[in-house]
């Protein structure tokens, strides 16, 4: 029995065509005090009419120990103080969309009267099925039939911004570890301000020589004071002592410059060993 | 068992959670539908039962800037479109629904939806209610509402634009400075123009020949005009020649002195007409004249304050000659307060008001400024001396125009003739009271005063009406004889009626009566005319 449904559990899979059913966009929504509401859109790429369901959920990104990107869902204790999940309503929620068609979903903002000045955010879980089909049973006899439903969820992100807005970051400390294959940096980021802080960061790393061995750049969205880790290959370092700079500043280009919350540009050096 | 059991699993990508759809109570849901109409658009919450969507009311008139009124105990919702003569009602106790074009029609109950905040109607009832097209586009959630005529917030957006591109520099025209076509260029003497004309006419008696010829060209920087007349008359064997000339020489954007004359020179001003009645009349002088006259007529005379109350909060236009000149909010009490550039002769000024709800009331005036007023604190003076030609005496005269307010201005002349010991003195003085309403003095203590007021309206016409006690004798001469007149005095009237009920005939009637314990002279004229216009279109 087990191995029957682990066949049909993969012949599923690789029939069906995954992640390109439906795309969305924006990939972000900035709601502001304003206008209160915000619009997605929902593509249906596939060749078949898709069950769409809208719904929100509190979430941040960060890293786990290992260096990689987690969405962290379950930090209640922040949720109560900064999710707009639970102002915001959703039309529709629910909705069939045919084959390359396309559905704006709206969400408006409200009773927000009461909280203080600062950003909100939730995730957007919009989540993509096949419709189900009606099924004549009146051939089948006694037995069981296993019917299987995929369900396909694209999270994006919806912020809601409210009064004046700040942010700024420090970084107070580092911590390294390495194993054989990688060297794992670890930076512990200081928050403050109403906002997160979002925007792009740049690690150079020299050698006792200061020859740069090693240089990562990309975006970084930091919601409170967090540790966040970032893997280098072992290969490019030897023991020895090293220097690395890291720079971060809010260039952040998928947010729209009316919505970006402005930063001081910091940078900071540290010394370390392997 | 003989049932078909089925087992759904779910198998969840990225996450685990799955969220479902609320459970919506009462058979209705709330979506949220952008409204949109021209350029503007409003994300608002409208209500979904039954595959019907019901429109909030209120909330759609507030976007459209509809002015709405809803009276809660009758259940009536009342209002009107623009500029408040397009009114609509919605009787909900009658559910009746009477649009602005008179168009009425009933409710059904499944037509709308009551709750705390709002009204939700359907579609066709708002569609019907303003006599617009309402459309719903699911797909993209939009409200889309498109009118022939424009809806008020699209009016008040072209009102903001025409505020945005308001210029004034049209009535300020005398501050503008235009640009030269080329700078001036000091000539000795330089070319000009030459007309001349011989003509010779011939009846049984008499055989004429006269000629005529202009001179005019460019002498040491100014302008020489030469003008030279004559006749020979061949039975009498008479010959009559006669000649003037005149240099003059300009000054630019100089306030103290815009010209010279020199040679023969008529002692009038633009604005004076005391000359009218002096001694020296329009005589003809040989000498210098300087003034700083304007050279030519000015157009903008000084500005006004215009101002008023009206309701707190409205929009007043205040318009010139009908163009938009300015726009203000009435501010808490209501008033208003324009300053605005007027002219010489008439400026229609036309105030309009726009309330918050639409009201619109408008009012105009005419402010009237003759010529012989001039700017407060301006002054023009004009100094003639030279021999006059017809009597052969020196004479040398001059006056000075005081502009003291905006409805005050004063003119002093005086005269001295060589041969003779006493001075001519006149004052003119012209007071604007009001719009429209002018009186006018002229007072020269050796031979007469005088006193006239003048009534300038807009739709009914002009006039005047002039006394004057003459302190001196003359002569009255008609076909039979001659009249000594003394102290006698005159009395002049003169009615501009216009075109009434645009009848195409305007009549102007003229009179005076000259009279004193003796004689009594009355003169009548009257002018009608006659306006035909064909239009080939």
């Amino acid at each position: 029995m087990n191995y029957k449904l682990f066949l049909i559990f993969f012949v599923i899979i690789f029939l069906s065509k995954g992640f390109s059913q439906i795309s969305i966009n924006p990939p972000v929504i900035f709601i502001d005090n304003n206008t209160r509401t915000g619009t997605i859109t929902v593509f249906n790429q596939s060749q078949d009419s898709k069950e769409i369901e809208i719904s929100l959920k509190y979430g941040y990104v960060d890293t786990d120990s290992t260096g990689n990107s987690v969405l962290i869902f379950n930090d209640t204790l922040t949720e109560k103080k900064y999710s707009i999940a639970p102002y915001t309503s959703i039309y529709p929620k629910k909705f069939i969309l045919k084959p390359n068609q396309q559905q704006d979903v709206k969400f408006m903002v409200k009773n927000v009267i009461n909280l203080t000045d600062g950003t909100y955010w939730t995730r957007i879980i919009t989540t993509s099925s096949d419709v189900k089909k009606q099924i004549d049973t009146s051939n089948y006899k006694d037995s069981i039939r296993l019917a299987l439903k995929f369900k396909f969820e694209f999270i994006t992100a919806l912020f809601f911004q409210k009064g004046k807005l700040n942010t700024s970051i420090n970084i107070d400390s580092i911590e390294t570890r390495s194993d054989s294959n990688n060297v794992v940096i670890g930076f512990s980021f200081g928050k403050s301000g109403n906002s997160p802080c979002m925007g792009k960061y740049k690690i150079s790393i020299f050698n006792s020589d200061n020859d740069k061995i090693e240089e990562i750049s990309d975006q970084i969205s930091i919601y409170f004071n967090s540790k966040r880790y970032f893997i280098f290959k072992k290969d490019k370092f030897k023991p020895g002592n090293y220097k690395l700079i890291i720079t971060l500043n809010d260039d952040f280009p998928v947010i729209p410059e009316e919505n970006k919350v402005r930063f001081k540009e910091i940078s900071k050096s540290f010394n370390f060993s392997l | 068992m003989n049932k078909i059991k089925f087992i759904l699993i779910t198998f969840i990508i990225f996450n685990k959670l799955i969220f479902s759809q609320d459970n919506i109570s009462n058979d209705y849901e709330e979506g949220i539908f952008t409204l949109k109409y021209s350029i503007f658009k409003k994300d608002i919450n409208v209500i979904l039962k039954n595959d019907s969507i019901y429109i909030p009311l209120f909330e759609t008139l507030s976007f459209l800037k509809i002015y709405c009124n809803f009276n809660k105990d009758d259940n009536i919702i009342f209002g009107y479109i623009g500029n408040a003569t397009k009114e609509y009602e919605i009787d909900l106790k009658k559910m009746i629904y009477v649009n602005f074009n008179g168009f009425r029609n009933s409710i059904k109950k499944d037509q709308y939806l009551k709750s705390e905040t709002d009204i939700y109607f359907t579609p066709f009832i708002i569609s019907t209610l303003l006599s617009v097209d309402v459309n719903i586009f699911y797909s993209n959630l939009v409200v889309k509402i498109i009118s022939d005529f424009d809806l008020p917030i699209l009016e008040l957006e072209k009102k903001y634009n025409k505020y945005a591109n308001l210029t004034q520099d049209e009535f300020l025209e005398d501050n503008k400075i235009l640009p030269l076509v080329y700078e001036r260029n000091f000539q000795i003497i330089d070319g000009g123009i030459l007309t001349y004309n011989i003509s010779g006419s011939q009846n049984r008696d008499n055989q004429n020949f006269n000629y005529n010829t202009n001179l005019g060209i460019q002498l040491i920087g100014g302008e020489f005009l030469y003008n030279a007349t004559g006749g020979f008359n061949y039975q009498g064997k008479e010959f009559s020649y006669g000649h003037n000339f005149r240099w003059r020489y300009s000054f630019e954007e100089n306030k103290y002195i815009s010209y010279i004359f020199l040679g023969d020179v008529t002692n009038i001003s633009t604005r004076s007409r005391s000359v009218l009645y002096s001694d020296a009349g329009y005589s003809t002088l040989r000498g210098i004249q300087i003034s700083n006259e304007n050279t030519i007529m000015p157009t903008v005379f000084n500005s006004f304050n215009i101002e008023g109350r009206t309701e707190p909060g409205w929009q007043v236009e205040l318009y010139i000659n009908n163009q938009l000149f300015a726009q203000m909010l009435s501010d808490n009490l209501g008033y208003y307060s324009f300053k605005i550039p007027v002219k010489y002769g008439n400026t229609n000024v036309e105030l309009k008001f726009y309330g918050k709800n639409g009201e619109f009331v408008s009012k105009s005036q005419v402010i009237n400024v003759p010529s012989e007023f001039i700017k407060p604190g301006d002054f023009k003076y004009i100094i003639n001396a030279g021999k006059e030609l017809y009597h052969r005496k020196y004479n040398a005269n001059g006056s000075i125009a005081l502009g003291i307010t905006n409805w005050l201005t004063s003119t002093f002349q005086l005269q001295k003739v060589d041969s003779l010991n006493e001075r001519d003195f006149v004052n003119m003085t012209s007071l604007r009271l009001f719009d429209g309403f002018i009186i006018n003095t002229l007072y020269s203590p050796k031979n007469y005063y005088s006193g006239g007021l003048r009534l300038q309206f807009e739709d009914f016409g002009a006039y005047e009406l002039n006394y004057t006690k003459f302190l001196y004798s003359f002569d009255i001469l008609d076909s039979l004889s001659s009249y000594k007149m003394n102290n006698s005095q005159k009395i002049d009237f003169s009615a501009g009626l216009p075109r009434f009920f645009s009848l195409p005939f305007n009549l102007t009637l003229r009179g005076s009566k000259q009279f004193n314990n003796n004689f009594s002279f009355l003169t009548l004229n009257s002018n009608l005319g006659l306006y035909i216009k064909y239009d080939t279109l």
